[in-house]
């Protein structure tokens, strides 16, 4: 078996013992397989397993940790889409938002259950801290970010602070399990946490250029979202460009049907002739940076580092 | 790390990208900006034949987890 089937195999086992009715384990099932035709298979969970592996863990020192981690992504996944009413197509948003509430918080306890079984207790305690922690940190930057959508304008550093909040607390927190779970001394686990937190920031940034780029199907600059583009054009723009962005985001705000192919257009322009893509960019490879500094600063193998240095490109 | 600069120096050689290498040792002297943050700018304006989109599509990581 490879590390998909096993952790396929780990999660149908947590699903066979939870007790839970036959409609419900098939919906959790197909709402499983729908993130991974979007996000690759088992990634948060590969995540924690490759930092498990690189402080010396084996598969089955992670395993638990790792299934624990996706279900729990699952679940902020589908809870910060229906507050944020995004992403339409996925099979959490084509059911009444009471059915995905109530199947979110179900995969949200499951992922709970999955730890239950770590046999080494002061593991399962630290693992169950790093949970509890994201996920307040978690809705703290949401709350945030909800704040944020009708001010007109952040500064960076509020941008950094809710996505290191957000995107950079989920990739820490499943590198930080993976080191917890691997035996990794407290200094280590500080170090893989870190990298973490680079990493996120990076994955980030590279999903608010596409978005911001991607105007036809994303929402995030039609709610008024404080992405790093956006974020970035408001600091930059004077004059009539600030102007002209001023207005185009009112219209995108009033719905799509205001913000046509011309107002898109525009939008674009903006984009590509102020250096948007460019700052995105420097700012994603000064991160990139900061995230090889801290493997470099590491005492693992080279061996052990390479996935870790392969996943930041 | 100071966003604030960094913005407004890509933005000043977005605008410019003929006077990219002017425009940069001019930076050191006056900017709070660090010369690994000038080494990593002046990278990414080196790509600059490449379009907006292949220098986002060059971004990792490959795993996409948002």
């Amino acid at each position: 078996m490879n590390i998909d089937q096993i952790i396929e195999k780990e999660i149908k086992l947590l699903l066979t013992e939870s007790g839970l009715s036959k409609d419900v384990v098939n919906i959790i099932n197909s709402w499983l397989n729908a993130n991974y035709r979007i996000k690759g298979k088992y990634g948060w969970a590969q995540l924690t397993l490759m930092t498990c592996d690189s402080t010396g863990g084996g598969l089955e020192a992670g395993l638990r940790g790792a299934v624990a981690m996706e279900l729990y992504a699952l679940a902020a996944d589908i809870l910060d889409d229906i507050q944020d009413q995004d992403n339409n197509d996925l099979p959490w948003r084509k059911v009444p938002p009471a059915q995905a509430i109530n199947l979110a918080t179900c995969i949200l306890v499951l992922s709970y259950k999955a730890l239950s079984t770590i046999a080494n207790r002061r593991h399962l305690e630290d693992v169950n801290n790093v949970l509890n922690q994201i996920g307040l940190q978690a809705c703290d930057g949401q709350f945030q970010e909800f704040l944020n959508d009708s001010k007109e304008r952040i500064s960076f550093e509020e941008y950094f602070e809710i996505i290191k909040k957000k995107s950079g607390g989920l990739t820490a927190s499943a590198c930080k399990i993976g080191a917890i779970l691997g035996g990794a001394e407290e200094t280590l686990v500080d170090q893989l946490e870190r990298f973490g937190m680079k990493l996120g920031v990076m994955s980030q940034i590279k999903n608010d250029l596409a978005d911001f780029l991607n105007l036809e199907t994303k929402s995030d600059f039609i709610k008024g979202r404080k992405t790093l583009p956006f974020v970035y054009l408001l600091h930059v723009l004077n004059g009539i460009n600030a102007e002209e962005l001023k207005c185009l985001s009112s219209l995108a705000i009033q719905g799509l049907y205001e913000f046509g192919s011309k107002e898109r257009g525009q939008l674009k322009e903006l984009v590509v002739n102020e250096g948007t893509i460019h700052f995105c960019s420097v700012i994603h490879e000064m991160y990139k940076q900061r995230a090889m500094e801290i493997l470099d600063g590491i005492p693992i193998s080279e061996k052990r580092k390479e996935k870790l240095i392969q996943l930041v490109g | 790390m100071n966003f604030d600069n960094i913005a407004e120096l890509v933005h000043e050689l977005a605008k410019n990208p003929n006077r990219c290498s002017e425009i940069i040792p001019q930076v050191k002297s006056v900017r709070e900006i660090t010369n690994c943050e000038l080494d990593v700018i002046t990278k990414v304006f080196s790509k600059e034949e490449l379009s907006g989109n292949s220098l986002a599509a060059r971004m990792s990581p490959t795993l996409y987890w948002f």
